[in-house]
């Protein structure tokens, strides 16, 4: 059952109650939550993603609701609890879908170290995997929105998950965050992509959500293995160019922007070096969106 | 404490070390600090030349490590006791106590 196949009022009733059970590619979300922009957000953007049954393990359990003090009512927030825990502060109830999103990949990265995750954008094309590495701000997720409405595949715009025992690249289809400047910009490039609302003055400005690809979500069973690491490098006016990187310098790229590579020790440095063993790397410097997808493009198609 | 006078020095047990080596860079893990180091060819070549051997070696053994076009005889002492305080600093290898 997906999300979009429920039937009206289903959704909200089980946000409201024993939890919406939602599958990004290997995990499970056990989500409960009053608030109605939650459920709105849930519906526009995961209506392709699968329900699991009540009795199914989640991997994680999230409440978001509005706190039980005077901010319940004047000026009201929303607050997040991840099991016991409180991870965030309080926020603007407007916020609350963005909220979600940024709780989910906290619940990935605090808690799935069963994978090796890198704070990395990762879209597939033929069955080869290409990681955008960098930290936030960097413009990996807005060359993964533009690849992914040029036809690649969306495993993640924030999170490479890779399997330690196989190497391969694990996808949760999940929505591609946009921020500020990249959401027009997105808009423009391709105008048939869906997004979301977009919320403003959150603490990482303006976020909209672009609704991951029905083909995407719909292949998030598949994983992929990793061919390509490339480190954008957005500036204005610049000429395109795409140049190798060494594969030490990209391995320590990968590590600085590792969430848990310390946790997997010497395996985490095995992984690690497989991966950059399998790739070739490179850095890419772009002012255009358009020629960085075509560059890409004919990289994928050279093999 | 850097000793850029130490005649001899040695590589930390090769038990403690993991690296992977590419296009003449090394990316060298250390199992008890668990940092992770880029190191040139030039520091590679110096700290394999460590690991490799069986006891502790002489300055002057490491810098036949260097490429020969470096010319003068004291520049490259130098850049060797440079990368060895590095390397000490990293705890990836000792000046030899004996």
């Amino acid at each position: 059952m997906k999300v979009g196949g429920l039937a009206p009022g289903r959704l909200s009733y089980l946000l409201r109650g024993s939890g919406l059970r939602l599958r990004t590619g290997p995990l499970v979300a056990c989500i409960r939550s009053p608030v109605h922009a939650v459920a709105e957000g849930i519906a526009f953007h995961y209506s392709e993603h699968s329900v699991e049954p009540h009795e199914a393990f989640a991997d994680f359990h999230l409440w978001l609701g509005r706190p039980r003090t005077v901010r319940r009512w004047l000026r009201p927030q929303v607050i997040l609890y991840v099991d016991a825990e409180c991870p965030f502060k309080p926020l603007p109830i407007e916020h609350a879908f963005p909220m979600l999103e940024w709780g989910l990949n906290w619940c990935i990265t605090s808690l799935c170290h069963q994978y090796l995750a890198i704070h990395a954008a990762v879209v597939e094309r033929c069955g080869r995997a290409l990681v955008i590495p960098g930290p936030p701000g960097s413009g990996k997720s807005t060359l993964c929105a533009a690849l992914v409405a040029r036809g690649w595949r969306l495993l993640s715009d924030e999170l490479a998950l890779i399997e330690p025992t196989t190497g391969c690249l694990v996808a949760l289809s999940r929505p591609v965050s946009l921020k500020n400047g990249a959401i027009p910009l997105i808009r423009e490039f391709a105008g048939d992509v869906v997004l979301g609302p977009a919320v403003a003055d959150t603490i990482k400005g303006l976020v909209a959500h672009m609704k991951p690809p029905v083909d995407s979500v719909q292949r998030a069973h598949e994983a992929a293995r990793p061919r390509w690491v490339l480190i954008p490098h957005y500036q204005p006016q610049a000429d395109l160019a795409l140049a190798r990187l060494s594969r030490a310098q990209a391995f320590m790229q990968l590590a600085d922007n590792a969430f848990n590579y310390t946790l997997h020790g010497r395996n985490g440095f095995e992984v690690m070096g497989e991966l950059v063993e399998a790739c070739d790397c490179f850095d890419l410097t772009y002012s255009r969106l358009d020629e960085a997808c075509a560059e890409l493009d004919k990289l994928a198609r050279s093999g | 404490m850097v000793e850029p006078s130490a005649a001899h020095w040695r590589s930390v047990p090769r038990d403690v070390l993991t690296w992977r080596e590419w296009e003449g860079e090394l990316v060298v893990r250390h199992a008890g600090t668990g940092d992770t180091h880029l190191l040139s060819p030039v520091g590679k070549r110096i700290l394999l030349a460590l690991v490799r051997a069986d006891c502790a070696l002489p300055i002057p053994a490491l810098v036949q490590e260097l490429p020969s076009d470096e010319a003068d005889e004291l520049d490259r002492v130098t850049s060797v006791e440079a990368i060895l305080a590095e390397f000490q600093h990293l705890g990836l290898a000792t000046p030899d106590s004996a």
